[in-house]
C-alpha cells in the first residue's frame, strides 16, 4: 500500500465516511496521515475547548464542514452558569482570516453573538449550510447578516435556539437573487414574520426541502406556501389554526393532497384540532413525527392521527397520549425505530402521564425500536425485564421517572435489576440515561455488561465510591460520565485518573468531591482541565475539605481556557 | 411551612430584623411574607434589608440555603392600607428558584433559567425533570393563566429530601395543564428594558413571557441576583454609603441601605408602582422597568395612608 501514489489512497479514503473512521485511517503512518488531513472535508469537534482553531485549520486546510461542540449536556438544564463560556467568535475569526473556504457551519450549545455572524456572512464567500441547535447570543440582527451575505446560501437550521428577535424583515434580506434554499427553519423564533416575504422566498426557491415555520405563520400562509412548494419533504407547521368551514381551510385540503412528498411532520404550535384531518391524507407517508409541542393535540384527536402513520420510524410526542395511546402506537407503527415521550406537565401537578406499561406495549409492538427517550410517573424493574426481552437492540436508552429516587412501586426495591437486564440484552447500547431509586448494583452491572457504552447520565443515584469506580473500570469505551446529586467523592475520582484521558469529559455536580481532590487530579493530569464553577462565591480558595459543587472536566490539546469567566477556576 | 418574611436567604449573612429597622419605621413598608396572598392584610414579622422575596416566594426553607441571594421587590401588593388589588394575589407564591436538593443552589444566572426556574414554582430541584430549557420556557408560555387565580401555598421541601419534584404543590401561576386549549393568536414578545439603581448595566425581561406579576417578579429577582457584576456595582454603591467592602457577602453590604422598589414607566410617562393593575392592563401601558431604592421613591411608597395615585417626579 506504500507505493500507491497519493491520488490513489485519497480516493480510497473518499470511501471512508465516518469521523472515527478517518481518525483511526489517520493514525496509521505519517503518508496516511498527512494524505488524509489534506483530503479530509468533514471535521466534528465535540469539545470547542479540546483544540484551538489554529490547530485545526493547520491540520485540515480542505475543511469544508465543521461542527463544533460547545457547553456540556447539562448545561441544557441550567446547570451551568450564563457566560461559563463556548463562543463561537475566536473560531469565525480564525477561519475568516485563513483561506479555509467553509461552507458549512454546524453548532451545539454554543454562544454565537451577531457579530460573529456578521463576520461569517461577509468573510466565506462560499459559506452553504448554518446549523444552529441550542444555541444562544444572537438575535434577528445576525440572521439579516447571513440571509443578506450569503449569496449560495442552501441551509439556515435553526433548532431550539433561544434568540432575541427585533423583528421580521430578516426574511427580507434574502436577495432576489437567492433561489438556493434547500433548507429553512425558523421554528423557535418567537416574534412575529413577514408574511409576504416568506410566500415570495418560498416562491423563488424551487428546491426547497425542508421549511418549518415558526407561531407567527398562520394557516392561511400555510396553504399559500404549500401551494407554491409541494415538493417538500419535511414540514414544520406554524400556527395550524382556522375555522374548519373557511374557504381557506377548504383550500387547504386540496393543496396538502399534491404534496405527496412530505415524509416529516413537526409543529403545530398552536392547533384546532377540528383543522386535522386535512392532514389526514399524507399520514401514510410520514416516516417521522414530531408532536412533542404540540399541546393542543391530545386525547382521541391524538389517537386518530397516530392511527394513520403506519410507517412511521420516528415518533416524538408528549406524554398526555397516555399508556392506552401508547398501546395504539405500538399496534400501528411496527416500524418504529426511535420513541420519544416528553413530559407535558413539568410542573409536576401529575395529570395524564405514561407509565411503565406503554412502554412494555411499545416493546412488545415495535421491534425494531433502538432510540428511546421516556419521560414517566413510574418504572418497575418486571417491566424492564420485558422491554430488555423484546427489545434486545437498543443503541440510546434513556428513562427519566419524574419523581427522583422513586423505587418499583409494585415492590419498593430499587431498580437496579430493571436496569441490568437492560444492559446485560442490550449489547450495542451506546448512550444510557439512569433514574429511579438505584444502589451500587446498578452500577455493577452497567461496569459488567455495557461493553460499548460511551454516554451514561446518572442522577440521585448510588450508594458509595464503588459505583462510579464499576463504570470508570468496566466502560471500556466510555467517553462522557455526567453525574449529580450522588455520594461520590475523592476516592471515585482519584483511582484511575488516567481513565479522564480517554473519555471527554466528566461532569459532577453536588456530589462529594473536594477541592482538594480536584487539585489533585489537576495537578497528576496536566493534559485535562479541571474547572471548578463557583457560583455565588462560596468557595474560598485556602480550604481543601470544602466540597466541590460543580467540577467539569474534560482532556484538551491547548491547556487552560483563555477566555473563563470569574466564577470558573481552571486548576 | 411558614413563611417568614421575605428575607433574604443569602447564606450567611442573612438579614434579620433589627439591624436595618432605623431607616424605616415599623409602621412604613411592611415587608410581608405570607403565603398566602389574600392575607397580605394580615401583620407580619418586619423583615428588612435588600430586596426580599415577594410575598410567599423566598420564605420557604432557605434555612442555610447556600448562596441564593434573593432580591426582593416592594411592589403594591406590599403596600395593604393603599388598597391592596387583586392582581396582587398573583405576585406571591411563586417558588423561590432555588433548589432544595442537596446543596444545590440556584443556578438561574442563566436568562432562560430565569422564566423556567420563575414560572417552573413547583418543581425545586434545579434541572429536573432534565427537560431542555427551550422545550420549558415554550411549555410555559402556552399555560398563561388568568391573573386572579388564587394560588396555594407552597409545600416547602427539607432540602435533605431529594424526593423533590413537587408534586404536591401547586403554584396556581402555571398550573394549568399544557392540555388546555392553546390560544388563537401567536403571540410576540414584549421586550422592555429593565434597570436597577446601582446596576449601570441593564436587562431586558420579555413581559409576554409572563402572565402575572409572580412570575416577573421572580425573574427579575433571578436577573439581578449576585453575580460578581452586580457585586462590583453593589460594592461601589456600598462604598458610596461608606459603608464597609465585604468580600463575600452582598446581603451584609446592603443591610442598612435603601430596600428596592419595583416601578414602571406607563405610556403617560408617569412613574408607578408595579402592581396595582391587573396584569393585562400593566402589560398594555407598560414601556419599562426600574427597581428603584426606596429612599427615591418618594411618594410612590406611602409614609402614611395616602392613595396610590399619587406620583414621583419625573426622572
Amino acid at each position: 500500500m506504500n507505493y500507491f501514489p497519493d491520488e490513489v489512497l485519497e480516493h480510497v479514503f473518499d470511501f471512508v465516511a465516518s469521523h472515527r473512521d478517518r481518525n483511526a485511517v489517520s493514525l496509521v503512518c505519517r503518508l496516511w496521515h498527512r494524505v488524509e488531513r489534506l483530503s479530509r472535508q468533514r471535521v466534528f469537534v465535540g469539545n470547542c475547548y479540546a483544540l484551538s482553531p489554529e490547530i485545526l485549520i493547520a491540520r485540515f486546510p480542505g475543511l469544508k464542514s465543521l461542527t463544533l461542540k460547545g457547553k456540556p449536556h447539562f448545561a441544557d438544564f441550567n446547570l451551568v452558569p450564563h457566560d461559563w463560556g463556548g463562543y463561537v467568535q475566536p473560531w469565525i475569526e480564525a477561519l475568516s482570516n485563513s483561506r479555509i473556504g467553509l461552507e458549512e457551519l454546524r453548532l451545539k450549545r454554543m454562544v454565537v453573538s451577531d457579530e460573529s455572524l456578521e463576520l461569517l456572512s461577509r468573510s466565506l464567500a462560499n459559506f452553504k449550510s448554518l446549523v444552529l441547535v441550542s444555541c444562544e447570543g444572537f438575535t434577528t440582527v445576525g440572521l439579516a447578516a447571513i440571509a443578506a451575505n450569503c449569496r449560495f446560501l442552501r441551509e439556515l437550521d435553526l433548532q431550539e435556539n433561544e434568540i432575541d428577535d427585533h423583528s421580521g424583515h430578516w426574511l427580507s434580506c434574502f436577495p432576489d437573487s437567492c433561489t438556493s434554499l434547500i433548507s429553512l427553519n425558523f421554528a423557535c423564533l418567537k416574534g412575529e414574520i413577514n408574511l409576504a416575504a416568506l410566500e415570495r422566498l418560498v416562491a423563488r426557491s424551487p428546491n426547497l426541502r425542508s421549511l418549518r415555520l415558526n407561531r407567527a405563520v398562520p394557516l392561511e400562509t400555510l396553504q399559500n406556501i404549500l401551494m407554491r412548494a409541494p415538493q417538500l419533504v419535511d414540514l414544520g407547521t406554524g400556527s395550524y389554526i382556522h375555522d374548519p368551514d373557511s374557504e381557506t381551510y377548504n383550500k387547504l385540503k386540496h393543496t396538502i393532497l399534491k404534496c405527496k412528498s412530505i415524509r416529516n411532520l413537526s409543529g403545530f404550535l398552536e392547533v384546532a384540532p377540528r383543522c386535522l384531518p386535512a392532514i389526514y391524507p399524507i399520514c401514510l407517508n410520514l416516516t417521522s413525527l414530531n408532536l412533542s409541542y404540540a399541546a393542543g393535540i391530545h386525547g382521541s384527536e391524538l389517537v386518530k392521527l397516530i392511527r394513520r402513520c403506519a410507517k412511521l420510524q420516528r415518533l416524538w410526542i408528549l406524554d398526555c397520549i397516555g399508556d392506552k395511546g401508547l398501546e395504539v402506537v405500538a399496534s400501528t407503527c411496527k416500524e418504529l425505530q426511535e420513541l420519544r415521550v416528553f413530559p407535558s406537565d413539568v410542573l409536576g401537578v401529575g395529570h395524564a402521564a405514561v407509565t411503565e406499561n406503554g412502554l412494555v406495549a411499545i416493546s412488545a409492538g415495535c421491534p425494531k425500536l433502538h432510540s428511546l427517550l421516556y419521560f414517566c410517573q413510574q418504572m418497575t424493574n418486571a417491566a424492564l425485564i420485558v422491554v430488555a426481552k423484546n427489545c434486545p437492540n437498543f443503541i440510546r436508552f434513556r428513562l427519566c421517572i419524574l419523581e427522583p429516587t422513586k423505587p418499583d412501586p409494585v415492590t419498593m426495591q430499587p431498580l437496579d435489576d430493571g436496569f441490568g437486564a437492560i444492559v446485560q440484552s442490550c449489547k450495542h447500547l451506546r448512550r444510557l440515561s439512569l433514574s429511579g431509586l438505584l444502589t451500587d448494583r446498578v452500577f455493577l452491572y452497567i461496569g459488567m455488561y455495557a461493553e460499548q457504552l460511551e454516554m451514561l447520565s446518572v442522577a440521585f443515584a448510588g450508594d458509595s465510591d464503588k459505583g462510579m469506580l464499576y463504570v470508570l473500570n468496566g466502560c471500556k469505551k466510555l467517553r462522557k460520565l455526567e453525574i449529580r446529586d450522588c455520594p461520590y467523592g475523592d476516592k471515585a475520582l482519584l483511582t484511575d485518573v488516567g481513565k479522564y484521558e480517554t473519555m471527554r469529559s466528566l461532569w459532577m455536580s453536588s456530589c462529594e468531591v473536594t477541592l482538594g481532590g480536584c487539585k489533585t487530579l489537576a495537578k497528576e493530569m496536566p493534559r485535562l482541565n479541571v474547572e471548578i464553577i463557583n457560583e455565588h462565591d462560596q468557595m474560598e480558595i485556602g480550604s481543601e475539605e470544602q466540597r466541590v459543587e460543580k467540577m467539569y472536566l474534560y482532556r484538551t490539546l491547548v491547556g487552560p481556557r483563555k477566555d473563563a469567566p470569574e466564577f470558573v477556576w481552571t486548576l | 411551612m411558614q413563611g417568614v418574611g421575605g428575607v433574604v436567604s443569602g447564606g450567611g449573612g442573612s438579614i434579620t430584623s433589627g439591624v436595618s429597622m432605623s431607616t424605616v419605621s415599623k409602621d412604613d413598608n411592611l415587608v410581608l411574607s405570607s403565603e398566602d396572598s389574600s392575607s397580605c392584610l394580615e401583620e407580619s414579622e418586619l423583615e428588612l434589608g435588600l430586596g426580599l422575596s415577594l410575598g410567599g416566594g423566598s420564605c420557604k426553607a432557605q434555612q442555610g440555603s447556600r448562596g441564593g441571594q434573593y432580591a426582593r421587590f416592594l411592589t403594591a401588593k406590599d403596600f395593604p392600607y393603599v388598597g391592596s388589588s387583586s392582581s396582587a394575589s398573583s405576585a406571591s407564591s411563586s417558588s423561590s428558584s432555588s433548589s432544595l436538593s442537596r446543596a444545590n443552589v440556584s443556578s438561574g444566572t442563566k436568562r432562560s433559567a430565569d422564566s423556567v426556574a420563575a414560572a417552573n414554582g413547583t418543581s425545586q430541584v434545579v434541572g429536573w425533570p432534565p427537560v431542555r430549557a427551550y422545550r420549558m420556557n415554550s411549555m410555559v408560555s402556552q399555560t398563561k393563566l388568568p391573573v386572579t387565580e388564587v394560588f396555594n401555598s407552597l409545600i416547602g421541601k427539607n432540602r435533605n429530601t431529594n424526593t423533590t419534584v413537587g408534586k404536591e404543590t401547586n403554584n396556581s401561576c402555571d398550573k394549568s395543564n399544557v392540555n388546555a386549549k392553546v390560544k388563537g393568536h401567536s403571540r410576540s414578545s414584549l421586550f422592555v428594558k429593565v434597570n436597577m439603581d446601582g446596576t449601570p448595566i441593564g436587562r431586558k425581561v420579555d413581559l409576554n413571557s409572563h402572565s402575572c406579576y409572580g412570575t416577573l417578579t421572580q425573574k427579575l429577582e433571578d436577573m439581578f441576583q449576585t453575580s460578581s457584576t452586580m457585586m462590583n456595582s453593589i460594592r461601589s454603591s456600598g462604598e458610596e454609603h461608606d459603608m464597609m467592602v465585604e468580600a463575600t457577602r452582598p446581603s451584609r453590604l446592603l443591610d442598612g441601605s435603601s430596600e428596592f422598589v419595583l416601578t414602571y414607566e406607563d405610556k403617560e410617562g408617569d412613574w408607578m408602582l408595579v402592581g396595582d393593575v391587573p396584569w393585562g392592563m400593566f402589560i398594555s401601558s407598560v414601556r419599562r422597568l426600574r427597581i428603584m431604592r426606596t429612599s427615591e421613591a418618594n411618594g410612590l411608597a406611602p409614609r402614611s395612608e395616602e392613595t396610590n395615585g399619587q406620583r414621583t417626579k419625573p426622572i
